[in-house]
Formats: C-alpha cells, sequence, structure tokens
C-alpha cells in the first residue's frame, strides 16, 4: 500500500514538474502575463442591398468597411507586460436615413442619398501589472472618426483563489465621446454634443472539472447626453424630424461562458450566452456556440453559429402617424424587434512561432427570427458578410 | 420583473459552478490553446464591434473601449 502511495505521489511529482515546464499548468491561472507577440488582421466587412420593393430612394449600396488591426503584447520585466492596439477603418456607402410609410401600411426604406466616406482611427494602451494573487490592468484609448471622438479610461482587477481553481474579476470604465456631425446646418443636425458612458463588470471564472470551465458575470453601463443618432430622420405626424431618444440608457448584460474539451477528438466545445436588458425596454437573448477542432500538422479549424433575438425600444416604430405623447421616436432598425442568425467558420495553421488565420462570416437579420415572431415589418434590416485574414507571431 | 431574471440566472449559474477539485497536474486539457475563453482576442474585438454597431444589444463580459459614430 505504501509503496503504491509513494508510486502515485512520484507520478504526481512528475507530472506537475512536467507541467510546470511546458507552462501548461500555468496557462490555466490568471497569474501569467500574455506571452511576447505581433498580430495583425485585415477584414473587408460588406452590407449586402437592401430588396428592391423596401427601397424608394437613396443609394442601394450599403456599407463596406475595410478594418486593419494590430496588437503587440510586450513584457517589461517579469511584473508588467504592454499591450498596444491599433485599429483602422475605412468606411463608405449609404445608410438607412429615414422610413416612410408605403403602400398598406408597409414600410419603405429612404437610404443617405450620397455616398458616405469616413474612417476612423483607434489606439488602445494597456499596462498589466501581476499581484501577488492576480493582476491589475490599467487602459488608455482614444477612437477618432471626422465626427465623432472617444477618449476611454479602463481599471482592472483579478483575484485567483489559493488552488486557481476560481478566478474573480472586476472591472470599470469611463467613456468621454464628443459628437460633431458632418453638414449639421444643411440637414438640421445637431452641431455639437457629447456622450459620457461609465461601466462596471463582475465576473468569475470557475474550473468545474479536468475538461470544463464556465465564466459568468454581470456588466451594468450607464449612458448619459446625446443618445440619438444625428443622421437619422423619421416620419411622425406627416413630418419628418430628426431622431430623437432620451438622454439616458441604462444596460444590464448577464453572461456565461462554457468551455467544455472532449479529449476523445481533441477538440473544444465553446457556448456562449448573455441575457440582455436595457431601459430602453430592449430585452436580447444572445447564443453563440462553436467548435474548435484541432487537426495534424498544426492546423486547427473552428465552424460557431450565433442566435440573436432582440424585442424593440419602446419608442421604436418603424414610422409614427400619430406623435409619441413622451416626445421620443426612433426608427433605427437597430432598435427594432428582429433575429439573427450569423454562421462563420475560421481556420488556423501554426508553423512554430507563426500563426495563420483566415476566417469568414454570414450574418443574416429578418423579423421572423425574432423569439417573438414578426410584429410588424421593418426596413433596413442587415444582411452582411465578412472575410478576415492575418497572422500572429510570437517573440 | 425582468432584472428578477438576471439574478435568477446568475443564481443558476453560480449554483452549478460547483465543481469537484482538479489538481494543478490535471489541467493539462484545460491550458490547451482551444480552451482560451477568446481563442483569437483580434476576431473577438471585430466581432464585439461589429455586433455593437449593428444591433441593439452590447456588453456582458468586460468593460473597455470607448464609443463610435457607427452606422
Amino acid at each position: 500500500m505504501n509503496k503504491k502511495n509513494n508510486i502515485h505521489a512520484t507520478v504526481q511529482s512528475l507530472l506537475a514538474s512536467a507541467l510546470a515546464l511546458s507552462g501548461l499548468g500555468q496557462k490555466v491561472a490568471a497569474q501569467t502575463l500574455e506571452d511576447e507577440q505581433v498580430n495583425y488582421r485585415y477584414s473587408k466587412y460588406d452590407e449586402d442591398a437592401l430588396p428592391d420593393g423596401l427601397v424608394q430612394s437613396g443609394d442601394p449600396a450599403r456599407y463596406q468597411i475595410e478594418t486593419h488591426q494590430f496588437r503587440l503584447v510586450k513584457s517589461i520585466g517579469d511584473r508588467y507586460s504592454l499591450t498596444f492596439n491599433a485599429v483602422h477603418e475605412t468606411m463608405s456607402g449609404s445608410s438607412p436615413w429615414f422610413v416612410l410609410p408605403g403602400a398598406n401600411g408597409t414600410p419603405v426604406q429612404i437610404l443617405s442619398g450620397a455616398t458616405i466616406e469616413d474612417k476612423r482611427d483607434e489606439f488602445r494602451g494597456k499596462l498589466t501589472r501581476l499581484a501577488e494573487n492576480g493582476k491589475w490592468s490599467l487602459e488608455l484609448g482614444v477612437s477618432d472618426e471626422d465626427d465623432y471622438q472617444a477618449k476611454s479610461l479602463s481599471l482592472a482587477r483579478e483575484i485567483e483563489n489559493e488552488d486557481k481553481s476560481r478566478t474573480w474579476a472586476l472591472s470599470g470604465s469611463i467613456s468621454l465621446d464628443d459628437i460633431d456631425p458632418t453638414d449639421a446646418l444643411l440637414f438640421d443636425r445637431v452641431e455639437s454634443a457629447e456622450k459620457d458612458s461609465f461601466s462596471i463588470y463582475g465576473g468569475l471564472t470557475q474550473v468545474i472539472n479536468r475538461d470544463t470551465l464556465l465564466q459568468v458575470g454581470l456588466n451594468v453601463s450607464k449612458h448619459d447626453g446625446f443618445l440619438s443618432d444625428p443622421y437619422k430622420r423619421v416620419f411622425v405626424e406627416n413630418t419628418i424630424r430628426n431622431d430623437n431618444r432620451p438622454g439616458s440608457r441604462t444596460q444590464y448584460a448577464a453572461s456565461a461562458r462554457l468551455r467544455h474539451y472532449l479529449n476523445s477528438v481533441k477538440a473544444a466545445l465553446h457556448v456562449n450566452y448573455r441575457y440582455y436588458l436595457d431601459d430602453w425596454s430592449v430585452e436580447a437573448h444572445t447564443l453563440d456556440i462553436s467548435w474548435n477542432q484541432k487537426l495534424p500538422s498544426g492546423w486547427r479549424l473552428s465552424p460557431a453559429i450565433r442566435y440573436h433575438s432582440q424585442e424593440s425600444a419602446s419608442f421604436y416604430s418603424p414610422f409614427f402617424t400619430d406623435s409619441p405623447a413622451n416626445g421620443f421616436y426612433s426608427s433605427d432598425y437597430r432598435l427594432a424587434t428582429y433575429g439573427a442568425l450569423s454562421y462563420r467558420i475560421s481556420v488556423n495553421k501554426t508553423i512554430n512561432d507563426w500563426d495563420f488565420i483566415v476566417s469568414a462570416e454570414l450574418y443574416d437579420s429578418k423579423e421572423s427570427l425574432a423569439i417573438s415572431g414578426t410584429q410588424f415589418q421593418t426596413s433596413g434590416l442587415v444582411d452582411f458578410s465578412r472575410f478576415t485574414a492575418g497572422f500572429n507571431y510570437r517573440f | 420583473m425582468r432584472s428578477s431574471r438576471i439574478i435568477v440566472f446568475l443564481l443558476i449559474a453560480l449554483t452549478s459552478a460547483s465543481c469537484a477539485t482538479v489538481e494543478p497536474w490535471e489541467r493539462g486539457r484545460l491550458a490547451q490553446p482551444e480552451m482560451a475563453l477568446d481563442v483569437d482576442p483580434l476576431a473577438a474585438e471585430l466581432e464585439a464591434h461589429t455586433y455593437f454597431s449593428k444591433e441593439g444589444a452590447s456588453g456582458g463580459t468586460g468593460t473597455s473601449g470607448g464609443g463610435c459614430g457607427c452606422n
């Protein structure tokens, strides 16, 4: 019996040493710095044209966006790490402007007449410091467009329990945004406005067993200021008015993320669910399931499917035959009742310190995909495709 | 009524998190790259930004970054 115990202890010790040497055992815990690396991605996003019967006028070519993402992770000594993110986007195309009542009350979309050309640059720097039982991180960010500037700050703390099977996370962020719409005088838009956002998050990541991880979290965000879309108009009582939303919004999002490893097939199942609610009466359920299959020779294949369903904001309608008593109205399709299905696939090939990635996504939204079914026809719902290619290099 | 759903959801999720002790040397599978919460952080960022721009709901897994004038 003693001999058996000794052998067991020796095997455990050897396994622990092997894991420590390989770094595998440590990577499960949060108390490590991310590997030093450079990441780059190029993405092309392309929205489908709206069906002919739904558009009365405007440029039918909707948004196209080209995105370059760059990320650098660099250690500073043993306890600090710096992560730098840069994003450059160029956008062109037209966007839903307002909706008119058509024959039999069917909504007819008016798209913006001229092609919109814009670009966005985003820079973020994050300093992470290892602590005795977890880590701290502080991130500063700026996002700049011709008509929108955002400055953000976030602070995050992760705390592990003694055996590193449980990690608590707490973070808070603030974003101060300035909005300066183009052609404000020409189109009777607000000339200059501000929006302030505060957000807190609390989460728990728990090792369930040797194959399963679960993370649950709650995120509360509060926005104040100009929350309308300065480029959208609304048909109200036979007049065309500016989109007009309440000046504050409180959002609640509860999430659960499950990771389960199937050792027999060397694959990981990811299941993400989010329940969302806000004080504009938008309620949403989002489920995202992906299968991450390890293949021979450094290949990985990851198909995924995502379902999103939401109920409309209390002040949303495609158009308003009567003026709402509270004075709030929007016909922005993003605040409508609808559902969306998206399909993604990602292929990853690892060669030594390099990963090469290509991925694609198809996104399809419809009123009938909402959990509550079609409430009324909504023009402007978006379908898009996205293609991404890039690499990671660890040094 | 609706906010109580969030509390019930979190309670169920936390209750289900009761678990067996997993020793450090038993965590090799959990440490596989495929088991990361975000296997590809840049892809996760881009997807979150796209859905934030095109849907009426956002957030849930942390706090980061500022807004945008996304149409």
